[in-house]
C-alpha cells in the first residue's frame, strides 16, 4: 500500500467515523432533547392549565376549596390522555397533599409546578410529574438504532469509497502495466520532450524527458544517458528543424508527420510527432525501411518488368504523359521510338524460350547502354521496346539516336555458348507532330515500326514522310562526312586578320572547307551543326588543329615570318577530356611555336562548365598559346569569366560591327567592349569589317585588329602565302 | 419550699386559662347565638334542609351553617381541620380518619335512582339497558333523541354504588369514564342541575334531593321497581347510598345537641319524610 493510499483510507475512514459517530450520537441525542423539551412544555402547559382551573375554584370557594376532595380529584383525574403515567398533586404552601392523582412513576422523574392564586396569593401549588424512563428507553432503542445505522454508514462510507479507490487504483496500475507493457514493446521509438524557452518565452529548444527501449534501440544510447539531454542534438538536429512545427501544434491534437533518414544505420523512419499536452511534445519514430523496400519492390513490380528490369507499359505511359505535360508547357519536342525485334520469334522457336528471355536480357541492356539517363527504355511485352527521348532538341537527332539503337543490336549477342544475331525495325513518332497525346503517338510510332519493317527491317523509320525523307538524307550526308574525314576530303581557307593600320596581316583564322566529290566546296555553315550532333565535329576538329599546325610549321619552314594562326574550337572539342592533350600532342607532333597558335572558343562553350572551363584554360595556357573569345557579346557576355579566365583576345562579335555606323546600341556595346577589354589588358579583334567607315571607329576607339571583307575574304593557302610574300616586312613586325 | 414553687408556678397558669375561657364565653355570648357547620355528601345535606327548619324553631339561637356540598371525603377532611362541625358522610371512615379522630354514627340510606331530563319520555330502565348506555353502545333514546350520559366522579359515593349494580354495570362505567368529552358532575346538586339542564341527559340522583329540592327531573324506575324508602326497606329496590354524622372529640355541644334532635323520633320522622329510610330507631341504638 502506497503513503498515498495509506492517506486515503485514513481520511476515508475519519471521515466515515466522524459521520457515523454523529448519527450515532446526534440522533438519540436530538430525539431525546426534543421529546423532553416537548414532555417539559406539555408539563408546563398541563401545570399552569390545571393550575387556572383550581385558581377558579379557590376564587368560587376561597375557604372551603381545599375540602372539595373530589372536584379536585376530578380535575386532577381529568386528562386528555391516560396511557401516560402522570402524577398529579395538589400542595399548600407547607407542602402538604392537598389532593392527588397520582400513577406509579419510575424514577427518574421530570416535575413541573404551577402556582395556584387566590386574589392574588400564592395558596397551593400544582405539581405535575412525570417519569422520565419511557423517554430514556424510547431514546436506548432511537441510540441503538442509530448506533447500528452509525455502523452501516461508516462501513458504506469507508468501504464503498476504499473499495472504488481499490478499485480505481488497480485498474490505473493494470492501466499502467499495459501502458508500460506496451510502451516498453512496441517497436516504434517513443519519445518525450519538454519544450525549453528563452527569456522571451518563445521556444529555443527542447529535452528529453523519456525514451522507450525501441527509441533507446534507435538512438544507440541507453536511456539515463539520454534523459536530460538536449533534444538538438538527436538524430543529427532532424527534430530540431521540426522545433516550428512541435509549437504550432501544441496543445492543438494535431499530428505532424516527417520522414527521418539515418544514414549511419541506413534506417529510414516514419517520424509523428505530436503534443500530449501543453509544453510537451512527443515523437513516434516508427521504422519504415523495410516498409519502403516493400514499397520499392512492388513498385518495381508494378511499374517495371521483372524479366529485363525495365520500366513496363504502366510506367512508361507515366512518364510519357509527365513529357508531354513538359513539353506543351515549354514548347518542347518529344520522340517515341518503337522498336521491335526483328526475328525474336525464329529465335524462340528455335532456341527456346530460356534463350529468348536471355536474349531480351541482353537486348535491354545494350539498348540502355545507347540512351542518355533522361532517356526512358521500356520493355512493352514480347520483343517490344519503347524509348521515350524527351527533349530531343532538333528532331534530326531522333534518326541518330534510332540508328545508334540498331547499331548496338548488330553485334552478336553470346546466348548459351552461342553467338545469336538479332537486328529490329523502330518506328519513330514525334510530338506534337505525329500525336499530341500518349495513345496517339504510340500508335503513330507503331505504326511507323511496321513501315519499317515493311521496308526490309533492320531500320528505322519516322511517322511522318517528310521527316524520313529528311532523316534519309542527312544520315547520308553523315555518312558522306564521315567517308569524308577517312579520305580527308577537307582542305583549310585563311582569312588575314589586319593590325591596327589596316595594311599588314598580324594573324590568319584557319577555316575549314568540304571538298565533296560530288557536290563541290561546301561551307562549314552546311556541315558543321551536322558534324557537331553526330559527334564527327571531334575528329574533324582535331584535324583542323593538326592541318593548321601543320602549315605553320611548313611556312616556318618555308622562311616565311612567323604568324599568328586562329582555330575554331567546338564546344564538344573542348569538352573532351582528352583535347589539352590532344593539343599538346599534336604541337610536339608538328613542331610549332605554341605562341603563334590561338585557339578560338565562343562564350557557349567556355561557360558549359565554368570549373572545368578555367582547369582546361589554364592547362592550355600552360602549354603557351593564347586563348581568344570568339563571337563576344553574342553569348553570355559574363564579366566574371574575363576576370577569371586566362584570356588573351576578345573578337568582337560580327553582329555588332555590321551595324555598327547605324545603331548607337552597337556602338555603345562596341565601345564598351574595348573600353574593358583595355582596361583588362585584352588585345580586342572586330571581326566583319566591311566598310571604311567600320574601320575608322573601330580604329577611334582603340581596336587594334581587324578582319573582315574590307581586308580580306577567307582565300586558299597560295593566295596567303602570296600575300605574306608581298609584304612580308609588315608581316614580321606583327 | 418545692410545693410553694410549684403552686406559685402554677397560679398564674390557671388565672389565664379562665380568664381566656371567659372570654370565649363572653365572645360567644356577644354574638347572640351559638354556630354550627355543617358539611357533606350533597345528598345528605339536602335531607338537613327540613331537619335545620324544624330545629331552628327548637334553637333559634343556634345557627347552622350548610354551605355548598364538599362531598363526603372533603367534609371529614374539613372536619378534621376543625373547619365544621358536623360532616354528613355517605362513605364509611377511613383508617386514617379514624387515627385523626374522627367517630362516625349511622343514621340511615336513602335511594338511589336515575333519573332524565325532562324532554325524554321514559319511566323505567332495566339494568342491562343501563350497561348498554354506559358502555357507549346505545347512544340514543328510542325516539332517535341523543342519549347524553351525566357521569359522577370516581369517587363520588353514587359511582361506587352504581358499580355494585351488576358485573357489566361495573365494566360499563369504567367504559363510559374512558371516553372522551364525557360529562361529568361533582356534587349531587351539579349533576341534578346538569341533567335538568341537558336535553335527553340521563344521570343518577339521591331520592332526599329530588324530594326536598324538587328539581324537573324525570325519575326512572329500575327494572320496574320505584325508588321509594318502602322499596329500600323491603329490599326490592337496589341502589341506596348511607347517611351517617362524623363528630370529633371537638365537635361542640351546640352541635352535638344539633344531632340529639336529628335522632330524635322527631328528626327520623323528618328524614323520612325527605327519603330516608332511618336505620335508628331509638337514641344510643346503632
Amino acid at each position: 500500500m502506497t503513503s498515498q493510499e495509506r492517506s486515503i483510507h485514513r481520511v476515508t475512514t475519519t471521515i466515515a467515523g466522524i459521520i457515523a459517530l454523529l448519527l450515532s450520537v446526534l440522533i438519540p441525542a436530538g430525539y431525546f432533547s426534543v421529546s423532553y423539551q416537548y414532555m417539559v412544555g406539555s408539563l408546563d402547559s398541563q401545570a399552569e392549565i390545571n393550575a387556572q382551573a383550581i385558581t377558579s375554584l379557590v376564587t368560587a370557594n376561597p375557604t372551603m376549596w381545599y375540602f372539595e376532595q373530589i372536584r379536585l380529584a376530578e380535575l386532577l383525574e381529568r386528562r386528555s390522555s391516560t396511557e401516560i403515567s402522570e402524577g398529579r398533586r395538589i400542595l399548600d404552601r407547607q407542602g402538604s397533599i392537598i389532593a392527588e392523582h397520582v400513577d406509579p412513576l419510575a424514577p427518574p422523574i421530570v416535575v413541573r409546578s404551577h402556582d395556584i392564586y387566590d386574589a392574588g396569593v400564592s395558596v397551593a401549588t400544582m405539581e405535575i410529574s412525570r417519569s422520565l424512563r419511557p423517554l430514556l428507553l424510547e431514546t436506548a432503542g432511537i441510540a441503538f438504532g442509530a448506533l447500528l445505522c452509525g455502523g452501516l454508514v461508516f462501513v458504506v462510507l469507508r468501504t464503498l469509497p476504499l473499495r472504488a479507490v481499490r478499485r480505481a487504483h488497480r485498474s490505473l496500475t493494470e492501466s499502467e502495466n499495459k501502458f508500460h507493457s506496451i510502451y516498453d514493446s512496441m517497436k516504434e521509438g517513443l519519445a518525450l520532450y519538454r519544450i525549453v524557452t528563452g527569456p522571451d518565452g518563445r521556444a529555443i529548444s527542447f529535452s528529453v524527458i523519456e525514451v522507450n527501449p525501441a527509441c533507446e534501440s534507435i538512438l544507440g544510447q541507453k536511456r539515463q544517458d539520454v534523459i536530460g539531454s538536449d533534444g538538438a542534438e538527436l538524430f543529427n538536429g532532424a527534430i530540431l528543424e521540426n522545433l516550428p512545427e512541435a509549437v504550432r501544434i501544441m496543445g492543438s491534437g494535431e499530428q505532424y508527420t516527417f520522414e527521418l533518414e539515418q544514414p549511419e544505420t541506413k534506417r529510414c523512419f516514419n517520424v509523428s510527432l505530436f503534443s500530449p499536452q501543453e509544453g510537451l511534445f512527443a515523437t513516434l519514430l516508427e521504422d519504415v525501411t523495410e516498409r519502403k523496400k516493400y514499397e520499392e519492390q512492388i513498385q518495381r513490380l508494378a511499374y517495371f518488368d521483372s524479366l529485363t528490369g525495365l520500366p513496363n507499359r504502366s510506367l512508361l505511359l507515366d512518364r510519357l504523359e509527365q513529357a508531354l505535360a513538359r513539353a506543351a508547357r515549354e514548347s518542347g519536342k518529344v520522340a517515341v521510338l518503337f522498336l521491335d525485334l526483328d526475328n525474336f520469334k525464329d529465335i524462340n522457336d528455335t532456341q527456346g524460350h530460356a534463350s529468348g528471355d536471355l536474349l531480351l536480357m541482353a537486348v535491354a541492356k545494350r539498348l540502355r547502354s545507347c540512351i542518355r539517363t533522361s532517356d526512358t527504355l521500356a520493355r512493352l511485352g514480347g520483343d517490344e521496346f519503347v524509348v521515350l527521348l524527351p527533349s530531343i532538341g532538333e528532331e534530326l537527332n531522333v534518326a541518330h539516336v534510332a540508328q545508334n539503337l540498331l547499331d548496338c543490336i548488330e553485334p552478336p549477342f553470346e546466348i548459351h555458348g552461342r553467338d545469336v544475331y538479332s537486328s529490329a525495325s523502330i518506328g519513330i513518332a514525334l510530338y506534337p507532330e505525329d500525336g499530341r497525346d500518349v495513345e496517339t503517338l504510340l500508335r503513330s510510332a507503331d505504326m511507323a515500326m511496321y513501315a519499317a519493317k515493311d521496308c526490309g527491317r533492320n531500320a528505322f523509320n519516322f511517322f511522318s514522310q517528310e521527316m524520313n525523307l529528311k532523316a534519309h538524307d542527312r544520315m547520308e550526308l553523315e555518312t558522306e562526312l564521315r567517308h569524308a574525314l577517312e579520305r580527308k576530303d577537307f582542305l583549310l581557307e585563311f582569312q588575314p586578320i589586319m593590325g591596327a593600320g589596316g595594311d599588314e596581316i598580324v594573324a590568319v583564322e584557319a577555316l575549314v572547307r568540304w571538298q565533296h566529290q560530288r557536290l563541290g566546296r561546301i561551307m562549314p555553315d552546311a556541315f558543321i551543326p551536322l558534324a557537331e550532333a553526330s559527334g564527327l565535329i571531334v575528329p574533324l576538329g582535331e584535324w583542323v588543329l593538326r592541318s593548321a599546325c601543320q602549315k605553320m610549321k611548313a611556312w616556318r619552314d618555308a622562311g616565311l615570318v612567323p604568324l599568328r594562326v586562329a582555330v575554331n574550337v567546338s564546344a564538344r572539342q573542348f569538352g573532351q577530356s582528352s583535347f589539352v592533350d590532344t593539343v599538346s600532342s599534336i604541337l610536339d607532333e608538328t613542331g610549332v611555336d605554341p605562341r603563334y597558335l590561338e585557339l578560338e572558343l565562343t562564350e557557349t562553350t567556355l561557360m558549359v562548365s565554368a570549373d572545368a572551363t578555367v582547369n582546361t584554360l589554364f592547362r592550355l595556357k600552360a602549354l603557351d598559346l593564347s586563348i581568344v573569345v570568339d563571337d563576344f557579346g553574342a553569348g553570355y557576355s559574363s564579366l566574371g569569366y574575363l576576370k577569371n579566365f586566362p584570356i588573351d583576345r576578345l573578337k568582337i562579335d560580327r553582329s555588332f560591327v555590321r551595324d555598327l555606323c547605324n545603331n548607337s546600341n552597337d556602338r555603345a556595346i562596341v565601345e564598351a567592349i574595348i573600353a574593358v577589354a583595355s582596361r583588362m589588358r585584352l588585345e580586342v579583334i572586330a571581326e566583319g569589317v566591311e566598310t571604311g567607315e567600320q574601320l575608322a571607329f573601330l580604329q577611334g576607339q582603340g581596336c587594334l585588329e581587324f578582319q573582315g571583307y574590307h581586308f580580306h575574304r577567307p582565300m586558299p593557302e597560295e593566295q596567303l602565302l602570296a600575300l605574306l610574300r608581298e609584304a612580308p616586312e609588315k608581316a614580321a613586325v606583327a | 419550699m418545692g410545693s410553694l414553687c410549684r403552686i406559685t408556678r402554677t397560679v398564674p397558669v390557671l388565672f389565664l386559662m379562665i380568664c381566656i375561657a371567659v372570654l370565649c364565653a363572653d365572645g360567644e355570648g356577644a354574638l347572640g347565638a351559638e354556630t354550627v357547620r355543617i358539611n357533606g355528601s350533597g345528598c345528605a345535606l339536602d335531607m338537613m334542609e327540613p331537619l335545620v327548619v324544624s330545629y331552628r324553631k327548637i334553637r333559634p339561637d343556634v345557627r347552622i351553617v350548610m354551605e355548598k356540598p364538599l362531598g363526603s371525603s372533603g367534609a371529614i377532611k374539613a372536619l378534621v381541620a376543625g373547619v365544621l362541625d358536623i360532616a354528613v358522610s355517605s362513605k364509611p371512615l377511613k383508617p386514617e380518619e379514624i387515627a385523626q379522630g374522627a367517630s362516625a354514627r349511622e343514621y340511615g340510606k336513602t335511594p338511589v335512582l336515575f333519573v332524565t331530563h325532562k324532554n325524554v319520555h321514559r319511566t323505567d330502565i332495566s339494568t342491562r339497558e343501563a350497561e348498554e348506555i354506559y358502555r357507549g353502545r346505545v347512544r340514543t333514546w328510542q325516539d332517535g333523541k341523543p342519549l347524553r350520559l351525566v357521569l359522577r366522579p370516581e369517587g363520588d359515593v353514587d359511582t361506587t354504588i352504581l358499580r355494585g349494580l351488576s358485573p357489566g354495570m361495573d365494566t360499563a362505567i369504567t367504559a363510559a369514564r374512558n371516553r372522551k368529552g364525557m360529562i361529568v358532575a361533582v356534587t349531587d346538586p351539579e349533576s341534578n342541575e346538569m341533567v335538568a339542564a341537558t336535553p335527553g341527559a340521563l344521570g343518577t340522583s339521591g331520592l332526599t334531593s329530588l324530594l326536598v329540592d324538587k328539581p324537573a327531573l324525570n325519575r326512572l324506575s329500575l327494572n320496574g321497581v320505584k325508588a321509594t324508602v318502602k322499596t329500600l326497606a323491603s329490599e326490592t329496590y337496589p341502589l341506596a347510598k348511607d347517611i351517617r354524622f362524623i363528630t370529633t372529640k371537638n365537635t361542640p355541644p351546640a352541635a352535638l345537641k344539633f344531632l340529639e334532635f336529628v335522632y330524635s323520633a322527631q328528626g327520623r320522622a323528618l328524614a323520612e319524610k325527605s327519603g330516608v329510610l332511618v336505620s335508628v330507631r331509638d337514641r344510643g341504638d346503632k
